[in-house]
């Protein structure tokens, strides 16, 4: 009996201990009471939090004009106009609390709002709230009513094609254009109430839809208007119904799903020559791979305010030649001036090890990069030798492009690239099937007055030449097929024989 | 055991020494010639090429293989003495026939330790003629008193073996055997001395001129070394010993000779492991110095890199624990009246795996772009809180005690405690085991709310709890079990097949760690011959990357185990044909 | 009295559990911890756990004969005939497409090994002045009647260059945070900064990403080195600043 006392004693510690290891590692999640009532103390905790983590952007005072400010578009809201672009009121309203407590925990896609609910609790972020209400005379006496939402219409064909109808009538198109990339006739001039330039969203990335994507998200906007921009409210024009169908429309432009961050582009070999027409079949079962943009923000000049967010890549190889066809949206066509639409794709300019990387930018004086750059209006890519971003110039060991085909259309670019693999010169990057050599994309956009560094870039990313598979592989598995019905084989007939 | 005729074929002490300087001296004249006729004669160079494999490879393998073989030929002699002395002590003449099976395969390990060693001198020279040059230019004086020491190894080996059947047993014997050692041991000393100069110099100028020989010799890491090894060793050849108990008890034809293997297993691994558990103190020892050598030294190895090498190493250590505990686990089968503790074994089980996982688990991790991506960081949120020093000290402080309960299972698992506190005693244990646990999970999870400094003076008090525990424990088992009715003999032999694998995973893992462990500790100095001194320019000084580390090392693991099972196959049939002759 | 409750246990036959154990322990590293764990860990998870497995069932002889008895059946008996058959059909299958598996070449990103830390050098060269990393400290420390102030322009330093990828709440989520690979450091984390020297820090900050060591591991950090942009001061003021907003400690010298 003692025997089992000392066993079992200390086993039942050892497994309690465990379990106890276990629940404390993990961070446990108090859950608060949400405060929803504003009272003195609230507003003070508030005043603490919105002072340590909203100050450097909104401002002490709430006026949107904080010292990371500067830097952004869109800019920080301005919380004493009580203004509010996403609502659940009528257009002209000041919001509910729970509007304000909803974007302040979930912040928003595409601009400098991050969701805060990852970082503070809901205690925290209703003190916040009742805070920020503080900075505008809005919200005195003001009883915001929630609007009512009208029966959903589900996304049929029907349904998507009267939407499109809506969006030519309602003349949408002047600002998001014709086939929703922002770049209409009027997107240029677009100022909000203060006088800042605002963009029309590219209603093909509702991944940046800063007040969400979902069909409700923009059936909401379409019914109480983005307060303080130029995106009026269709509630007194419009049916509910027709603002479901543009809405079903809208989110029809893009895909259901958002895509994510390639990590490997791949080129997939062809036989034959590789097609000029970005439209051939070749090209269109070729994988695409979608890469954002960040701007430059290290080297001055510095570029806090993108126009272009990401490039989605293909690539098919032969043996003669390797082909890139990239696209990607920039509302404005720029030919002439300094600053003209320009797009770069960027390896390293020395075969290495694999693994050793220049720098993201530019590379530098030790590890140099080598950049295939076209600019609209030239005849062709060239290719540049980069030290670091005030160091590139043209490549004394430069290959040959064989062909560059650019096209812009309704806020589109497609660019086309072949760059021989016969004229490679030695010791540049090989484009050996199998191995994995970094890529990195660049993009200007000379209506944004982007030239030089300040420019778009992306880091390093692996790009690989699909291997055709080897025979080997088949002999392999064979080999594994016929290993194991041997040794089967010769353990059943063991164990039936004992 | 051995007739008398098996002794009647020895020949002579006096025929041995003269056997063994010769032996020595030709090995030491085929280096010689070799060097001054062929060597020689190719012209000046830095660095030579060597065919096929590269000049690194060629010389690691070819080291790496000797030092395998070194510590085989040194932790023998250790092993065979420690058993002499304690056959003297207990009058248990098995310790001395144990001792023995293994020092009849010592003259074919030496032999191949010699061969090799001579390769490797043969290597140095021929591919690395500036490296050696500069090795010579310090260290020139430790060369002859290396040369003495190697003919005073092998004289003392052959009085020691072919006195073995006349003085077996008598103090004078056991001072032949601790001459043998004592040989051996400087033998080591004097070879560390040139590793540690390499790996932490001293007594050098900055241009590499010899300032003095001793502070060459006496650098940061040199005593470090000589005790991690030597420890090492003890446990090494207990690990080795069991392998090759288990694979005598596998091919046993008889009920006698699986009771001796079996117990013979039983011992080589009580030892290994026994050994094995200050070495992580020596280890720690030894860091410490390369940290005061050098802190980008330190941080190198335990921060960079070659920080993979260590989770590799927990994973080994995991291992070794599974299966050390495993085995003990199986071997209550040996005995009756074990029944009542067995079925403990699975909880014991289920504590060691969660150990050793926590153990295991990495900080720095292999992921691919789009794992990292997921996991939010650098660093996954909940693997990243096992990862640290915290969590790792309570899981191998626990996996200590949980080996150490089950220890302490099988030990008294045929025995019934006669005296009248034995009911107190096995509480007041059970109640010592369990505090020392708690501490461990205390300061574990305290240590992630504290700072570095307070965090690493908690695992002392975790340490400290743990060998208190155990200090405990045994001080109350030894009286409580004095004179304690027994509920029948240990059994030699009554044990399962698969019990041995446990011993071969042992000595393979043991093996390979040194392997793996001894690249750490050289590699780190990266792009030098001599760190900060001499810089190695050669074409593959290149980091090699983890997975082809690790198959050099798989290399000469397979290498040694496959010349000592050959070694191990010309003693057995040696032994067969002795027995029909 | 104990035979009786070791049969009760026993009321799932062995192999069943130790299938159950195995498939369980899988579900839960795959599923149960969130985010999910890398593939080379969740195998070698995976590993120890079938190992364990293994050592569970062959702990003693009647449960190995227990646990392999059902397979026995399955060779032995051929009432399993079609059980049997479907095995050796199943298990050549599996092998080889395990193999095919291991040796097509893949279209994925090649692994990476990363290593949290790496390590510094000695000293470093800052715009000609040479810091000795190993006893370096943080100047502004000393200056306790400045020290809000000092703080509070590390804060201005922080937004006007740091934020865009550590994030506004430090936590290396910040706008471009998502475009980068490997992602920015979370100094939040107590695996981050408050297991660093501020040296280290200084270090990180000055030398960036193309300053370190060629020793370590394919590194392709974005981190710029800031050594031309900012001062030595606005560096000290913005570590100061990171050990105040996040409430870590530098680890101090030993």
């Amino acid at each position: 009996m003692s025997m089992k006392i000392l066993a079992g004693g200390s086993l039942g510690v050892f497994g309690l201990a465990i379990l106890a290891s276990v629940l404390f590692s993990t961070p446990a999640h108090t859950q608060e009471p949400a405060k929803k009532t504003a009272d003195q103390a609230t507003t003070d905790e508030g005043k603490k939090i919105y002072d340590k983590y909203c100050a450097w952007c909104h401002g002490e005072k709430g006026a949107g004009d904080g010292p990371g400010a500067t830097y952004q578009i869109p800019r920080p809201r301005d919380f004493t106009s009580g203004a509010y672009k996403f609502r659940f009121t009528p257009s002209g309203d000041p919001p509910l609390d729970e509007d304000i407590f909803k974007s302040v925990a979930e912040g928003f896609p595409g601009t400098s709002m991050p969701p805060w609910k990852h970082a503070l609790t809901e205690k925290q972020m209703w003190a916040v709230v009742h805070y920020i209400k503080t900075f505008s005379d809005a919200f005195k006496d003001a009883k915001p009513k929630k609007i009512e939402i009208a029966k959903r219409i589900s996304p049929s064909k029907e349904s998507i094609e009267k939407g499109a109808k809506l969006y030519k009538d309602l003349k949408c198109w002047e600002c998001h254009g014709d086939e929703g990339r922002g770049d209409g006739p009027s997107a240029k001039d677009l100022k909000d109430d203060w006088g800042n330039p605002i963009r029309a969203t590219d209603l093909t990335q509702p991944w940046t839809f800063r007040g969400g994507s979902s069909h409700m998200d923009i059936f909401r906007n379409f019914t109480t208007g983005l307060n303080g921009t130029p995106m009026p409210s269709y509630a007194d024009t419009n049916s509910d119904e027709d603002r479901w169908h543009l809405a079903n429309y809208v989110r029809s432009m893009a895909p259901e799903k958002d895509p994510s961050a390639a990590t490997l582009i791949s080129s997939a070999p062809i036989k034959g020559p590789i097609p000029d027409d970005p439209e051939s079949a070749a090209w269109k079962t070729a994988r695409e791979g979608f890469l954002p943009f960040m701007p430059q923000i290290v080297e001055e000049p510095r570029h806090f305010t993108p126009m272009v967010t990401a490039a989605f890549v293909r690539s098919l190889y032969n043996d003669n030649e390797i082909a890139f066809l990239i696209r990607w949206s920039d509302p404005t066509e720029s030919k002439d001036g300094a600053a003209v639409d320009a797009f770069a794709i960027q390896f390293p300019a020395r075969e290495g090890e694999a693994g050793t990387k220049p720098y993201f930018l530019d590379g530098d004086e030790e590890n140099p990069v080598m950049l295939w750059l076209w600019k609209q209006g030239a005849a062709g890519a060239v290719e540049l030798l980069g030290k670091g971003l005030k160091a590139t110039g043209p490549n004394p060991k430069a290959g040959t492009f064989t062909k560059t085909v650019a096209s812009y259309n309704k806020g589109e670019y497609k660019l086309l690239v072949k760059y021989s693999l016969k004229d490679r010169p030695k010791g540049t990057v090989s484009f050996a099937p199998g191995a994995f050599i970094p890529v990195a994309l660049q993009v200007w956009d000379g209506g944004n007055g982007e030239e030089g560094p300040k420019k778009g870039v992306t880091t390093w990313t692996w790009f690989t030449l699909e291997k055709p598979t080897p025979v080997s592989v088949y002999l392999y598995t064979v080999l594994a097929v016929v290993g194991a019905v041997v040794a089967q084989g010769w353990i059943v007939r063991r164990v039936r024989r004992s | 055991m051995h007739s008398s005729g098996d002794v009647a074929k020895h020949p002579s002490v006096s025929k041995g020494i003269l056997k063994g300087v010769i032996k020595v001296s030709v090995i030491l004249l085929l280096v010689y010639a070799i060097v001054e006729l062929f060597i020689g004669r190719l012209p000046q160079a830095d660095y030579r090429a060597f065919p096929l494999t590269g000049s690194r490879i060629a010389i690691w393998i070819v080291a790496q293989v000797h030092l395998l073989f070194g510590a085989f030929v040194l932790a023998v002699p250790l092993f065979a003495l420690i058993c002499e002395i304690i056959a003297l002590k207990t009058k248990d003449e098995r310790y001395n026939q144990l001792a023995y099976e293994f020092v009849k395969l010592l003259h074919m390990a030496f032999t191949t330790t010699a061969i090799f060693g001579a390769l490797l001198l043969i290597a140095l020279i021929g591919l690395y003629p500036k490296f050696f040059d500069h090795m010579t230019k310090i260290f020139k004086p430790t060369y002859y008193v290396y040369v003495l020491l190697l003919f005073g190894e092998v004289i003392a080996f052959y009085v020691y073996y072919y006195s073995w059947h006349k003085l077996v047993g008598r103090p004078l014997h056991i001072v032949y055997g601790a001459l043998l050692n004592f040989f051996g041991i400087s033998i080591m000393v004097a070879a560390n001395a040139w590793a540690a100069y390499m790996q932490t110099p001293g007594g050098v100028d900055e241009s590499g001129n010899l300032v003095s020989l001793w502070g060459a010799i006496n650098t940061y890491t040199w005593m470090p070394i000589n005790i991690h090894r030597t420890i090492a060793n003890i446990s090494y050849g207990g690990s080795i010993a069991g392998a090759y108990a288990a694979f005598r008890f596998l091919a046993a034809e008889s009920d006698e000779e699986r009771a001796r293997y079996d117990w013979m297993g039983y011992v080589g691994s009580f030892i290994a492991i026994a050994a094995l558990l200050p070495l992580p103190f020596a280890g720690y020892f030894l860091t410490m110095e390369m940290y005061a050598f050098s802190q980008q030294m330190g941080i190198t190895l335990m921060g960079g890199v070659f920080s993979w090498l260590f989770i590799i190493q927990a994973v080994l250590i995991g291992v070794l624990f599974l299966a050390a505990n495993y085995y003990l686990w199986l071997g209550m089968m040996r005995i009756k009246g074990s029944e009542r503790y067995a079925k403990y074994n699975k909880w014991l089980l289920l504590v060691v795996t969660i150990c050793v996982i926590v153990w295991m688990t990495p900080h720095s991790i292999v992921a691919s772009l789009e794992e990292a991506r997921k996991m939010g960081g650098t660093h996954h949120p909940i693997l990243g809180v096992l990862g640290v020093m915290s969590a790792k000290n309570t899981a191998v402080n626990i996996l200590i005690l949980a080996t150490f309960l089950s220890f302490i299972l099988y030990k008294r698992a045929n025995k019934i405690a006669t005296v009248p506190w034995a009911k107190t005693g096995t509480l007041v244990q059970g109640l010592v085991l369990a505090i020392a646990v708690g501490i461990n999970i205390f300061y574990g999870i305290y240590g992630y709310f504290v700072e570095a400094i307070v965090r690493l003076g908690f695992s002392n008090y975790m340490v400290y709890a743990v060998l208190a525990a155990m200090l405990i424990v045994i001080a109350i088992d030894v009286p409580m079990f004095k004179g304690a009715r027994t509920t029948g003999p240990i059994e030699w032999g009554k044990m399962p097949p698969r019990s041995q694998y446990a011993l071969f995973l042992l000595a393979i893992t043991f093996t390979w760690t040194m392997g793996l462990m001894g690249y750490a500790r050289s590699g780190i100095r990266e792009y030098w011959h001599v760190y900060g001194i001499l810089r190695d320019k050669a074409p593959d000084s290149f980091t090699p990357t983890l997975g082809y580390a690790a198959n050099i090392v798989s290399v000469t693991t397979i290498l040694f185990l496959g010349l000592v099972a050959w070694i191990v196959a010309l003693g057995i049939r040696a032994e067969k044909s002795g027995k029909t002759h | 009295m104990q035979h009786a409750t070791e049969k009760r246990k026993r009321r799932i036959p062995l192999f069943l559990q130790a299938v159950l154990i195995a498939l369980g322990s899988y579900l839960v590293y795959q599923y149960g911890i969130r985010p999910p764990i890398p593939a080379s860990i969740l195998f070698m998870f995976m590993v120890v756990t079938v190992a364990a497995v293994l050592l569970y069932v062959s702990l003693d002889n009647e449960s190995l004969e227990e646990f392999l008895r059902p397979i026995l059946a399955v060779i032995r008996d051929d009432r399993w005939k079609i059980v049997r058959w479907a095995f050796m059909i199943a298990i050549p299958l599996v092998a080889g497409y395990v193999v095919y598996d291991k040796t097509v070449p893949k279209i994925e990103p090649p692994v990476t090994v990363r290593s949290v830390h790496p390590a510094p050098p000695g000293s470093i060269n800052v715009r000609g002045k040479a810091y000795d990393l190993r006893t370096l400290e943080n100047p502004l420390r000393k200056d306790t009647a400045n020290f809000a102030k000092n703080v509070k322009a590390g804060a201005d330093v922080y937004i006007k260059n740091c934020y865009y990828c550590h994030g506004d709440f430090l936590d290396g989520k910040g706008p471009y945070a998502d475009f980068i690979n490997p992602p920015p450091a979370n100094f939040q984390d107590v695996g981050t900064i408050a297991m660093l020297q501020e040296s280290f820090l200084f270090w990180r900050i000055m030398k960036g990403g193309p300053g370190l060591p060629s020793e370590g591991t394919p590194w392709d950090s974005a981190m710029p080195a800031w050594e031309p942009i900012l001062s030595e001061q606005e560096v000290w003021q913005v570590i100061l600043f990171m050990y105040e907003f996040t409430g870590h400690k530098p680890r101090r010298w030993e």
